[in-house]
Parts: structure tokens; sequence; C-alpha cells
């Protein structure tokens, strides 16, 4: 039995890719496998959500996408921060601190 | 968004649109290796490859689905959308092509015709003159004279004296200008025969007061000129002109006469500049005022005399003044200079206006513009209303028939949105089809008024083209919504179970426009059809032109020239005794011209035996010149012929064809006998309605007296009621006969060479010298032109009407297609079940036919006092075939749709019940 995941909040998705993307370059699969990992298995993104953030993503032209093998000489699409991602992530980052540092305060006062 | 994001955006986007394939099978392959590489990690974990590859499956999802969230993702879907519903739009036009063409015409014919009124409207009414810049700050000054008796207003020319008043009033206007229209020949001096045209003398700032530049040639001067005698005249010409003689660049500084007079060429005005007002004459030349005197030989006094009214007006207005204070001052203005010379009449009261310098401008335009405006606008209103009620009744029938497609398609999961953007963009097809081919219609039409009307003060403009467009888009969206949201509206279940409907009020609203276009049509067609049937009666039955070669006429323009009309046509007749010394010529005549209507009656004291001799009967009256009968080798059955002293005697001596004569008088000798005859026209040529003939200025009963009958039998001049006379001066001092030996052809270039030699200044109107059978050919052919056009116009309105018909008819048909099913099953004949809906059609044709008839004998009365003259059409019989006509078409338009109803195959029609 996997570990009860939380639901997504709105919009987090796509911060989330972006920060993992910086990272390193990486397919779509490894990087759901990544999701789940580095949240600690709290986080469970499933396909249908992912894929459409990526699609999206690019098509916004925050993060581009090229072919390239896989360890198993296999053709994987591996998608890459832009310079506009980057710069996107930033500021959604700070607001994202801002923010849940807000929230963190009103729940530690009530 | 940085440039950069948006470039690299925008290339996905491209890239997904263009490359759509490619896209598609990345999408797949990046999930298939998804689903790979997460069945290779559960199997890792110890499932067998089959149980990993399904809870692989049932972890990433439906494959499809998610790719069809990415393609919505990556944008550019509703070019795809689109593509795909014209696809099917196409497809779906090619299945039922009649109905497709039928829709785009009869948009066509609303957006083309309904534009081109438009902007008909517009040129009357809003455009400033071709070539004149919209500029608010520009007016008119016009004179009015108002008659009290008449209540009339009518237009005056102003005086120099109150042009120069008015031109002092600079707190309101800030230039005021002035021409006078006249008529002038041009000889351009390189062997070309010279040419009569209208030129415009214009005060020296007439140019600069419109804000218009010559854009070749320094132009006119504009101080005031030298107008010592030996000065140089000069003159502008118009485009067409300079076009019209080379469009060379050289023409500038070449010396051509005017009037015998020689000008230099010093300027072309702009493109399609016509002078300052829309109704200005088509002014070719723009001289200088001072060469007035010169040219048209005329006093120089004139520009200094109160009492020499000739100029039209037009002004600035100064910056801040408005057109009311232009109105107050130019009132005052007009009382000052009230011309010291007495009319002859009742005195009228003399004033003036400012009005806009846009559209017609004359004063006597204003009730005419109204009455334009009015028309055209319901014409406009009501052919726009036939083309929405006829397409409205096409597209709901096709939505109808297609119900149960579109329920189908709605119950596999189709979006209701989906499915109406379908139909809209189906649509939207048909009325951009429709648009560009109005668009095109439109362009014959402003063409055809142009040419017949306006001389190119109207052409197709980028206003009215986005107009139309506008139209025909919003057309289509409101059409096709209309039926689409109708259609979509049903549950899919009811929908699939039942495809009939009841009678809605949206086709009880249609029956009505039905009604409404045969209503209108039939009058229309009586009109028509009057129309061209008296025109072609008319040249069947030709009354002075026998179709000869050996008869030349010519007709000579006494406006313009040198001196008083009587002077002119003095040099005329002597020009004319010239050419009738000619050796090839037999005998010269002035031709009799203008006729008149009158009901004849024998005189009480004078009846005979003849069939009709207490009866009143309809003659034309032709005023002749002495010696006509001679000339057209017209035999005279008894008496004799006019001769000179019949001008002026004291009784009037006729001569009468010899049917008249017999229907009078029988076997009985006429000659000295009596005729009572009164026109049908008043003084001033109007023809009177039957109430109207004991008005006032009626002209009472004429006596004549019978002093020839001329023999009609093989005689070239057809038709009974002929009464000749050369009393008075009725015929005409400017148009001549000519009878010559042998081809009249041979001789017009003879004949020509003496009148250009002797009479420079007199130009030769309309066709110019030519034989009558030349004449005739022309007439002939602008006649059959006319009509051919007017049936057309006829024609029209009866198809539009029928294609309406057909669209309500065949709609009923689908809507109660279940019934006629089990009308079918319960034993009803094809026969009976045609006859229901054919009757449908047929009533309301015949609904509309009754309730047009007040309107047809409107028309016919109409037509019947403009062409009193000529009455050789049964109207009664022509009213009735019309009729006839109309519900022949109707009953067909009926039939069509009707006989589909009889096809009903029961079996299916109630099968899905």
């Amino acid at each position: 039995m996997a570990p009860k995941a939380a639901p997504l909040l709105q919009g987090t998705l796509d911060l989330i890719v972006l920060q993992l993307l910086r990272a390193e370059p990486t397919n779509g699969y490894d990087l759901s496998l990544r999701i789940q990992a580095t949240s600690r298995d709290v986080l469970n993104v499933n396909a249908g959500s992912l894929y459409p953030a990526l699609y999206r993503l690019e098509s916004r032209g925050l993060i581009k996408a090229s072919w390239a093998e896989t360890e198993k000489g296999r053709r994987a699409k591996v998608y890459t921060l832009t310079a506009a991602g980057t710069r996107h992530l930033n500021d959604q980052r700070e607001s994202w601190e801002r923010f849940s540092g807000a929230l963190s305060a009103i729940l530690r006062v009530t | 968004m940085s440039l950069m994001q948006m470039m690299s955006a925008l290339r996905a986007r491209v890239r997904a649109i263009v490359r759509r394939g490619t896209v598609d099978r990345e999408m797949r392959d990046e999930m298939a290796l998804h689903l790979e590489q997460a069945t290779e990690r559960l199997m890792r974990r110890g499932l067998n490859e089959a149980e990993a590859r399904d809870a692989a499956r049932r972890e990433f999802g439906n494959v499809a689905v998610l790719q069809e969230e990415g393609r919505d993702v990556r944008g550019g879907r509703w070019i795809e959308m689109l593509v795909s519903d014209v696809r099917f739009a196409m497809r779906h036009f090619s299945r039922t092509p009649l109905t497709a063409i039928t829709l785009i015409l009869v948009l066509a014919l609303g957006i083309g015709v309904n534009s081109a009124l438009f902007s008909l409207v517009q040129v009357l009414t809003m455009r400033p003159a071709p070539g004149v810049p919209a500029d608010d700050a520009l007016v008119r000054i016009r004179g009015t004279s108002l008659t009290r008796s008449e209540g009339k207003l009518e237009g005056r020319h102003l005086s120099m004296p109150e042009v120069n008043d008015l031109a002092t009033r600079r707190e309101t206007f800030a230039a005021v200008a002035s021409y006078s229209s006249e008529e002038v020949m041009l000889d351009l001096g390189d062997g070309s025969d010279p040419k009569a045209m209208t030129g415009h003398f214009v005060s020296p700032n007439f140019f600069a007061t419109l804000g218009i530049r010559t854009p070749l040639g320094p132009g006119l001067p504009a101080g005031q000129t030298d107008d010592a005698p030996g000065a140089e005249l000069v003159v502008v010409i118009a485009h067409s002109l300079w076009e019209q003689i080379g469009g060379d660049t050289a023409i500038i500084g070449r010396v051509v006469r005017v009037n015998d007079v020689p000008v230099r060429i010093v300027g072309v005005a702009p493109p399609a500049f016509q002078g300052a007002a829309f109704d200005s004459g088509m002014p070719l030349l723009f001289l200088p005022m001072p060469a007035r005197a010169a040219i048209l030989q005329s006093t120089p006094h004139a520009l200094v005399s109160p009492d020499s009214t000739f100029l039209d007006v037009f002004a600035r207005l100064a910056p801040n003044a408005t057109l009311e204070q232009g109105n107050a001052v130019v009132k005052v203005v007009a009382t000052a200079w009230v011309p010291g010379k007495v009319e002859p009449g009742e005195p009228a009261v003399i004033s003036s206006d400012v009005v806009p310098l846009r559209g017609l401008t004359d004063v006597g335009s204003d009730s005419e513009r109204l009455a334009i405006i009015a028309l055209m606008g319901t014409g406009a209103l009501l052919i726009l209303l036939v083309a929405c009620t006829n397409v409205s009744a096409l597209l709901v029938g096709a939505a109808v028939a297609r119900r149960r497609e579109i329920a189908i398609r709605l119950s596999l999961g189709a979006s209701r949105l989906r499915v109406i953007r379908q139909l809209v963009t189906e649509t939207s097809l048909i009325a951009l089809a429709g648009g560009a081919l109005g668009l095109t219609l439109y362009w014959w039409i402003t063409r055809l008024i142009a040419w017949l009307y306006l001389d190119g003060g109207i052409g197709p403009d980028l206003g009215t083209v986005g107009f139309t467009a506008f139209v025909a888009l919003g057309t289509g969206i409101i059409f096709g919504l209309s039926p689409a949201l109708h259609a979509t509206r049903l549950d899919v279940s009811s929908a699939l179970k039942d495809a009939g409907g009841g009678t809605t009020s949206r086709s009880r609203l249609q029956r009505f426009f039905i009604v409404a276009q045969i209503v209108l049509t039939q009058p229309l067609l009586v009109a028509i059809a009057m129309v061209v049937g008296i025109v072609l009666s008319e040249l069947g039955g030709r009354v002075d032109n026998p179709l000869t070669t050996n008869i030349v006429r010519v007709e000579f323009g006494t406006y313009g020239g040198v001196g008083s009309r009587e002077q002119k046509l003095a040099r005329i007749a002597d020009v004319m005794q010239a050419v009738s010394r000619l050796p090839s010529v037999e005998t010269v005549v002035p031709q009799s011209r203008g006729f008149d209507v009158a009901d004849v009656r024998v005189h009480t004291a004078d009846r005979g035996a003849g069939p009709r001799a207490q009866e009143t009967v309809r003659a034309h009256i032709e005023g002749t010149a002495p010696g006509y009968f001679a000339f057209q080798d017209i035999p005279m059955r008894r008496g004799r012929e006019l001769i000179a002293s019949d001008t002026a005697g004291r009784e009037m001596a006729i001569v009468i064809d010899s049917d008249l004569a017999r229907s009078f008088w029988g076997a009985g000798d006429p000659i000295g006998r009596r005729l009572e005859m009164t026109s049908l026209r008043d003084r001033k040529g109007t023809i009177l309605t039957p109430v109207e003939r004991g008005r006032v200025d009626a002209v009472g009963p004429r006596t004549g007296v019978v002093v020839g009958v001329f023999d009609t039998t093989g005689a070239p001049l057809r038709g009974a009621g002929r009464i000749y006379t050369a009393a008075g001066a009725q015929w005409s001092k400017d148009t001549y006969l000519i009878r010559t030996r042998g081809n009249g052809t041979a001789v017009i270039p003879t004949i020509r060479q003496l009148v250009r030699t002797t009479i420079p200044d007199i130009p030769i109107y309309g066709n110019g010298l030519a034989t009558l059978e030349q004449l005739d050919r022309i007439e002939r052919r602008d006649v059959l032109q006319l009509s051919a056009g007017a049936t057309g116009a006829g024609l029209l309105a009866l198809v539009l009407a029928s294609i309406g018909l057909y669209g309500v008819v065949a709609l009923s048909v689908r809507q109660r297609h279940r019934e006629i099913g089990v009308r079918v099953a319960l034993g009803a004949r094809p026969r009976q079940v045609i006859r229901l809906f054919f009757m449908t059609g047929v009533r309301l044709s015949a609904l509309g036919v009754i309730l047009g008839l007040p309107l047809s004998v409107v028309a016919l009365n109409l037509i019947a006092t403009s062409f009193a003259d000529v009455v050789p059409l049964n109207m009664p019989l022509v009213g009735v075939a019309i009729a006839v006509v109309v519900i022949a078409v109707a009953a067909l338009a009926s039939w069509i749709p009707a006989r589909r109803a009889a096809r009903v195959d029961p079996l299916v029609a109630i099968r899905f019940d």
C-alpha cells in the first residue's frame, strides 16, 4: 500500500516541474518518479496531469524539448528549462515563499 | 512575455499546427516510452510482464484522452477544428448543391442590390462631389425664389454684386467663390470636329476655396486677371478630357480654340473632379470669369450689373461660423440685391439659404432627394427583408431535415457547442460566398448606375465593401445560429424518435413575408410589362421616321455659342438654306418635333356617317412644316397638303389620316369639316389625368379645319389618329431633315464641312448628322437594352418570391414528414398528399395576387397617365396575364417540394416511433 498522496495544490505542478528541470534535463517518466521521490512519496503526480502540464509549459516557451537516447538506447523526449523558464521560476518561487511564509505564520497564530 | 518567449511559444504553436502528424507521433512515442519504463520498473519489483503492463496502464490513464488534452493544451486547436468544419461543410454542400447554390444566389442578390442602393443614397446625400475634399466648412449658397400661388421653391442664380457683397461678410464666410456654367465649343485644332461641352467660368479663388490644386500645370491665376482686351485667355481642363485627348503632359501651354477664341491650356484638374457641386453639369473646361465676355461675346457689364444673375455660389465658413449664422447672413444679403428687372408672371419672394456642399444641392432636388432616399431606403429594406426571409426559410428547412443527423452526432458525444459551430461555419461559408458574389453584382450595378445617371460620380468604395462584408458575415452568423440553436435544443432521444414538429410562429411569419413578396412582385411585373410593351410598340409603329437611308437628320444645340437664341436660330436657318442648295441635296425641312395628344370629336354641325361619328377619339397632333408630305413622299388622297399660309391662318388648317377620316365621315368628303381637339396636356406640357383636365391651366378645345387627307395605305406613317398642322411655331427650328439624292451617308461629310465652317460655335447634338435609318438602329438598340434590363429586374423579383415560396413549402413538407407517412399508411393516395401541400403554396400566392391587385391598379394608372399618348396595350389583359404568370410560377415552386411529399415511404417515416 502506497502512502496516501496529498492532493496537489492548484498551480503548484508547474512550479514543481520547473524546479526539477532546473537541476537537470529530464524525460517525462523520470520526472514523475523524481517528483514522487523528492517529495518523499507525499506527492504522486499521475501522467494525466503531468503531460498536459509539460505541453502547456512548452507551448508557453518556458521549457523546450529535444530527443535524446536513454542509457538503453531508446529515443526519449528530454525537457530542458529555457531562460524564460528560469526567470519565471525565480518569480514564482519568490511569490510562493512569501505566500507560504505568510500562511505558516497564520497557521502558527491560531 | 519577452520577445524570446513569444518567439518560442509561437514556434511551438506553429509546429503544433503545421506538423500535426509529427507532433502526434512524438506524443505517442513519448507516452509509449513512459508506459514501457513504468512496466519495467514494476517488473523489477517482482510483477510478471502482463501484470506490470496492466498496472502501468491503469496508473497512466487513457492514452487517447491524454493525447487529445495534449493537443488542446498546445493551442492551434481551433484552426484544426475550423479546417475539419469547413471540410465537413463542403462535403455537405456537395450532397445538397441546389440548396447551397440557391442560398448563395439569394444572399448575393440581397447583398449586391442592397449595397448598391446604400452607396447611391450615400452619394446623393452625404458625399461631396467627386474630387472635392470632404470638408464640413464647405457650403453652398443657394438663391431661392418662391412663387406664392404655387408654393414652389425654385433655384435662382446670383448676380456678381450680390456675390461680392457676400464676400465682404468676413465674420461668416472665410471665402466666397462663384462660377457660371455655360455651353461652349472646344476646337482642339488637330483636325478633329469641335465638340460641345460645359465650361465653368470661375472666380479666381475657385480652386483654392475647395482646397484643390491642379496636379499638372500652374493652374488659373489666383488674383484678378488682367481683363484688358488683348490679354491672353487661359483654361484648366478636366482630367477626363485630358485622358481623352492623349494624356500627354506636353499639353500644358498648348493653344486651343473655345468658341473660336484662342485659349492657352495652363492646367489639368485632379482626377474625377467635375466641378464644385454634384449637379453642376459635368464641366470639362474651367476658365477665368473675365474670359466670359470674350468667349460668349457678352458684355463685360454683366459682371457688375445686379440684373445679370448667372452665378452659382459656394463658400468656406469662417472658423467659428455655423450654418445657421450663414443662413441668416445670406437672407439679409439676398433682400438687398433683388433684381430690378421685373420678370413676367407673378412676383416671387427672393431669398437665399446655405446648405453643406454635399450630395445633391439643387433647390429643386430637396424634395426629390427626400423622395429618392425614401424610395431607395424602402427598396433596400424590402430587398434585405426578402433575402432574409428566403434565406431563413431555406436554412430552417435544411436544419430540420438534418435534425436526425445532429441528434446522432450529439448522442455520439459531440458537444452542443461543437455542433452549433459546425452549422455556423456552414452558413458563414455560404454567407461569404454570397457576399463575394454580391460584391461582384454590386460592382456591376454601380457601374450601370454611373453609366445611366451619374456619369462616373459613383463607384465602388472601401466603406461599402466593408459594409457588405459585415452584412454578409452577420447574416451568416445570425441565420446560422438560430436554426442551429433550434436544432440542438432538443434532447437526443426525442429527436431520434420524432423528426416532426409543430408549425412554429416562425413559419407563420415566413408565410406573411412570402405573401408580401408576391404582393409587391405583381405590380412591379405589371409596370415593367407595360413599359416594355409601350416602348416596343412605339418602335414598331414609328410615326415620323420611315426607315430611309436618304433622309439625314441634324439637331443643333442653341444653349452655347455666340449671340441670342434668335440670332443663332437665324444663322442655323441660313446654313440650312445653303445646304439645300448643295447639288446632292433635294430639300430641307424643319423636323416636326414633339406632338400633342388630344381627345378629338367632330364639331356637332359637321357630323358625317362614319362608324365613330359620335365618339371621342384619341389622336396625335403633330406640328409640321409646310411641304412636309411632299418631302416624305406621302400622297394626299383628298385636298391639299400644308402650305406656308397655313402657319398663320385664322383657322387652324389640319391634315388627317385616311383611317381617321373614314371613321368620322365614312365615304363622305371631310374637306372643310371641323374637329374639336382637347389637349391632354396643360400649358407646360405636363400630361393631365382625367380628373385634372378641368384645371384652370388646362388647354381648352381648339377647332381645326380639315384641308387634306393623306393616304395611310402603303404610307410610312402608320396608325390611325394622326393630325398634322402647320399652325403656330410647333415645329422645331433647331432640328432639320435633309432629303438627299442617293444614300445620305455619302452626303454627310459635305454637309458637316459646310456647317462647321459657317457656324463653328454651334454644336451638333445627339447622335450628330445621321440618316434616319442609322438613328433608328441606334434607338432600337438602346431601347432593347433598356427593356432587357427592366425585364431582368422583374424576373428577378419573381424568382426571389418563388424561392421563398419553395422554401416555405419544402419546410412544411419536412416538418410534417411523419404525418405524411401516417396518411399514406392509412391509405392516402400520392395525389392527395401532393394536393395538400400544393394547395398551401397556391393559396399563399393567390392571396398575394389578390392583395397586390390594388397596387397593380395604381401602377397601371401611373403608367397610363405618363404614357397617355400611346395606349396600345389592353391593360386589364396585361394585368390578368401577369397574375396568371405569377400564380403559375408560384404553383411550380410549391409543386416541386409537394411532389417530394408524395414520395415519402410510410415505413421509413413511421419506423422511429
